[in-house]
């Protein structure tokens, strides 16, 4: 048994909904639809963010695939998300490594792969989802010494912030484990698992990223507005300049801004929240500069920061700060109880949005605390 | 033709022989792969359960390193809980129901203390050593404190209405609060080890506990935690003490409520 699978983690509270049309761009982009779309779908944005942040499709050209799925690993293991780690122990056994192989990467995942360069990717990423302290560029300088390149760099931090971004939406949504848990030990797969190996590896050689002129469904750019500087935390997007990367997550951000479920108001509150518990400054003095455009002014949002309470807040801000300051370090099963009573109060569409901002919010702010240090 | 059934045959003794050898080495491997396995189970789950009571980075520093790990500064706030009068009450007590009422004290404010994010570092006889902040950074420290003494406060209350129905005097517990720098890490020797802060900040925080007896109050708090405080807390200013082991005389503060109106969060949802 995977250790992982001893943490405690509660029912999953959603009630799934399925929604045809994202199901079937999961089956185009992804080639296979995952099962958690149907929890997540009562808000589009998140649901579609399932798929466009997922790593095949943020054309990470610098790493080595075999590495991205030692880095989901690493992360979900930091997060002690079940669901994510169940999703990685799967394609890692399908690949071919052995139960055994991965219960010694959980053991000491930085010392237990071959090489130093990819040591030294481990430890940065598990460095920058636990972000205590939040990573620098002391962080950074081994990756350079170990050979990674500016874009790799880049490329590496996008991953973890994405993974930890995932890692904290299956939590606080308790999306079920049973049967991904159990998927490596199905004979079934045992059996087609050289299969699906050839399959897996066949597909991973093809381009990555979105492809040419599938504009559609994802622009290979983000547009201008979305792109420009005035656009919630294109600041610590934009070092990852004119990459698929960037514009998916641009895009996300944008959606998530735009998605009529909550005000921008209580969105900024909690982009804001988390950056404090961070301790990302860039993240606060963004928030600042939404809020502010929000109707609520520097000492307002100084007295709401500095103790999470304010009679300016409605009950919806209030629940949601209350929220947002859990979901940088937390232990699953109680965070998914207060998830659960946040879900029973505002509704299963308002609560993913919350989530699935809180989430953004942690990924947003590593990133830009990784990206924008100086190196 | 013999010859040929005698190779035959010594061939497929041979082959046999490696068979047998090669199913003993792989059962044999498999068996060596499981303890391995398990062995590694139980650490990581020794490893999660340790990570609750001591920040990850020391719990993984002490399993690779040993003890011989350094500490570390961090800005803690400190709350020390004692029983009043208690070492007159134990005299008088049954032992067994002593170690009911203790115990009984000990899991409600632990359950106040642990709600609220903070941390129980240490049980002194009767008393409680809380820490905020010195787990994951907290820059709500103060606050989740302050909350922490009004939720004891409360619990006490229930508690007390409990050991009256058996026939138990009331207890009554005075609460001292600190917030400063300390230097958290895990101290001990052998097999008696534990993580806890040490520090000026934290000799003070057990002396402002003291000083609720000469001011007759149940919970103060120092300078330091007023100044970080919600200004909804309830502080009545008392005149300054000089506390054993502190040079300059203590300005304490009573806290007395929180004045809960606005921000109000819809549904009910925990600490």
């Amino acid at each position: 048994m995977a250790p992982l699978e001893a943490i405690e983690w509660e029912e999953c509270f959603l009630e799934a909904v399925e929604d045809s049309s994202v199901k079937r761009l999961a089956r185009e982009r992804l080639g296979v639809a995952p099962s958690a779309l149907a929890y997540l779908s009562p808000c589009p944005w998140l649901a579609r963010s399932w798929i466009d942040l997922h790593p095949s499709q943020l054309g990470l050209v610098h790493l080595d695939p075999d590495l991205e799925d030692l880095v989901a690993l690493a992360v979900s293991q930091d997060n002690s998300c079940r669901y994510c780690y169940a999703v990685s122990r799967t394609m890692l056994r399908i690949l071919g490594l052995s139960d055994e192989r991965i219960m010694r990467l959980n053991e000491d995942l930085p010392g237990s792969r071959s090489g130093g360069r990819s040591r030294a990717a481990l430890v940065f990423a598990k460095r920058m989802s636990h972000a205590d302290p939040l990573p620098s560029q002391m962080d950074v300088l081994p990756l350079r010494e170990a050979g990674y390149g500016e874009e790799a760099v880049n490329e590496l931090a996008c991953l973890v912030a994405v993974c930890t971004y995932f890692n904290r939406v299956a939590t606080f949504a308790a999306l079920p484990t049973a049967d991904l848990e159990a998927l490596p030990e199905k004979t079934v797969v045992k059996i087609c698992r050289p299969i699906l190996a050839f399959f897996v590896r066949r597909r991973r050689r093809r381009p990555r990223g979105p492809r040419p002129g599938d504009t559609a469904h994802h622009p290979p750019r983000p547009p201008a507005d979305v792109a420009s500087a005035e656009a919630p935390f294109a600041c610590a997007i934009a070092p990852l300049g004119d990459t698929p990367a960037a514009a998916a997550l641009c895009r996300v951000v944008d959606a998530a801004w735009r998605s009529p479920l909550l005000p921008a108001r209580a969105k900024a509150l909690t982009f804001a929240i988390v950056g404090k518990a961070l301790g990302c400054e860039q993240s606060q003095l963004e928030a600042r500069r939404l809020l502010a455009g929000n109707g609520l002014g520097r000492t307002e949002v100084t007295e709401i920061l500095a103790h999470l309470s304010s009679p300016l807040l409605d009950p919806v801000e209030a629940s949601l700060v209350a929220f947002a300051r859990e979901t940088v370090w937390y232990q699953p099963a109680q965070i998914q109880r207060k998830a659960r009573h946040l879900a029973a109060a505002m509704g299963q569409a308002r609560f993913l949005e919350v989530a699935g901002l809180a989430a953004l919010a942690n990924a947003v702010c590593r990133l830009g605390a990784v990206l924008g240090s100086p190196r | 033709m013999r010859l040929g059934w005698i190779f035959c045959a010594a061939a497929g003794a041979l082959a046999l022989f490696f068979f047998a050898r090669d199913l003993r080495c792989g059962r044999h491997l498999r068996r060596l792969r499981r303890r391995l396995g398990e062995a590694a189970h139980e650490l990581e789950r020794l490893q999660a359960s340790f990570a609750r009571f001591a920040p990850r980075d020391i719990v993984e520093k002490v399993i690779a390193d040993g003890l011989a790990t350094g500490g570390e500064q961090k800005e803690v706030t400190v709350l020390f809980a004692d029983l009043v009068g208690f070492t007159a009450m134990s005299e008088a007590l049954d032992p067994d129901l002593l170690v009911q009422v203790l115990n009984g004290y000990f899991a409600r404010m632990s359950k106040a203390i642990s709600t609220n994010r903070g941390h129980v570092a240490k049980f002194i006889g009767d008393g409680i050593l809380a820490l905020f902040g010195a787990i994951e950074p907290n820059p709500w420290q103060a606050d989740d404190a302050a909350h922490a003494a009004l939720a004891m406060q409360r619990e006490l209350r229930h508690y007390n209405t409990e050991l009256a129905a058996q026939g138990v005097p009331s207890l009554r517990a005075g609460i001292g609060i600190h917030k400063g720098v300390a230097v958290a890490g895990v101290f001990g020797s052998g097999d008696l080890v534990e993580f806890t802060v040490v520090g000026g900040n934290v000799n003070l925080a057990a002396r402002v506990e003291r000083l609720t007896r000469a001011h007759a109050a149940e919970i103060l708090v120092t300078a330091a935690v007023k100044a970080a405080l919600d200004s909804r807390f309830v502080l009545r200013e008392l005149a300054p003490v000089r506390a054993s082991g502190v040079s300059d005389p203590v300005v304490t503060f009573a806290l007395e409520g929180f004045e809960a109106e606005g921000g109000k969060a819809m549904g009910p949802i925990p600490r």
